[in-house]
């Protein structure tokens, strides 16, 4: 059924447009009459507006490191752009060393920033079933649990308390932990400086 | 941030990392929100916000002028969030529960003071849950139409809310918060 604009706006069409879930020839009526109709378009800015208004009315938090990975995944896809061939690494465990990441830990592209604020991560390889990263934390990262992959940790300056339920790990340089599925933990650092990290996350 | 659009438009295209954390401060809130509101849990609302950046920032070159920076992310997000709840009830999986998952709802109860009944049901399903249009029509069984006009007049009144009084929601509510490109 053909609309024109004023119609579209009593029915209701450009809420359900701006929220994405019309489809078909409603969709087309809608989007080949926003092209022709200015005064349509000045009305969905203001159904965006509101969007908008109740989204930031609804506004949380996201944790830190969210941000810090993002910045991080961004930052590694750049460098595959640029030819960088991604790297094949084992899973960390006991035994692994921290000098086996030199490679990665005195590049100049992975050092901490200066506007480090509280948590920066450099990812280091990307696989199928793992993510290896170089991670600084200054004062922690928040409680999480993990329902399908492993979370690993190699120490590599700096001190932290990792807790795992009610059990507290106080790891330094050179220290390995793996955190089991379906448990709570997180982590608070006790050095001055922040905590630097081989962090490891293994898809199980 | 520049408001206005097109400058900030440029330089996102050139994926430089201070204009994407800039992008993250201002926005990963209200879509964080948006997304938890739908999958309640933390976990795959952080992996759906990142989802929703990183694929933002591949397709920036792609996407129109006339579209809003906000509502094409918002966009991203909830359609992955709705594919979030749908794998997990097709993988018949517990929906989180933990106290630390739940949201104060009290601005959520402000908002919606004064809609009437059928219009704050209509918002509930359509945009906090993520439902389609079909399935908000049979679940309240009401037209499709009908669904349409509640939505409108449902958000026409939380925009009225909103611009009328700032306090209500007892934070500052940014006036002119859309990129535009």
């Amino acid at each position: 059924m053909e609309m024109n604009s004023k119609e579209i706006v009593e029915s209701g069409l450009l809420e359900l447009y701006a929220l994405g879930t019309l489809e078909g020839a409603e969709l087309d009526m809608v989007s080949n009459a926003l092209e022709t109709d200015p005064a349509l378009k000045n009305e969905l800015d203001q159904v965006e507006d509101a969007i908008f208004l109740f989204a930031q009315a609804h506004a949380v938090t996201p944790n830190p490191t969210v941000k810090a990975l993002l910045m991080g995944t961004v930052h590694y896809i750049e460098r595959l752009k640029k030819g960088e061939v991604p790297a094949q690494l084992p899973v960390l465990n006991e035994n692994t060393r921290v000098d086996y990441f030199n490679e990665w830990l005195e590049r100049e592209d992975m050092q901490l920033n200066p506007d480090f604020n509280e948590a920066q991560v450099s990812i280091i390889s990307q696989e199928q079933d793992k993510m290896t990263a170089i991670v600084w934390l200054k004062s922690g990262a928040l409680p999480e649990t993990h329902e399908n992959e492993y979370e690993k940790f190699l120490i590599v300056e700096g001190t932290c308390d990792i807790t795992i339920e009610t059990t507290v790990h106080a790891l330094r340089a050179g220290d390995y932990l793996s955190i089991p599925l379906y448990v709570d933990h997180h982590v608070r650092v006790t050095s001055q400086v922040p905590c630097k990290i081989i962090l490891q996350r293994v898809k199980c | 941030m520049n408001s206005t659009g097109r400058n900030f438009i440029e330089i996102l295209k050139t994926r430089e990392p201070g204009t994407i954390s800039q992008l993250y401060d201002c926005y990963a809130p209200a879509l964080y929100g948006s997304i938890f509101r739908i999958v309640k849990s933390h976990t795959a609302a952080e992996q759906i916000l990142e989802h929703t950046f990183l694929r933002t920032i591949e397709d920036i070159d792609q996407l129109t002028n006339s579209a809003v920076l906000f509502t094409t992310m918002h966009g991203i997000a909830r359609a992955s969030a709705c594919e979030n709840v749908l794998l997990n009830t097709l993988n018949n999986r517990e929906i989180s529960t933990h106290p630390d998952d739940q949201i104060n709802a009290v601005s959520y109860t402000e908002l919606m003071e004064g809609m009437e009944y059928q219009c704050g049901e209509v918002v509930r399903h359509l945009y906090l849950e993520g439902h389609s249009l079909t399935h908000t029509s049979q679940t309240l069984a009401i037209s499709a139409d009908k669904v349409k006009t509640q939505l409108r007049s449902g958000l026409a009144h939380i925009h009225r809310k909103i611009n009328g009084s700032q306090n209500v929601l007892g934070a500052t509510v940014i006036t002119s918060p859309l990129i535009q490109f």
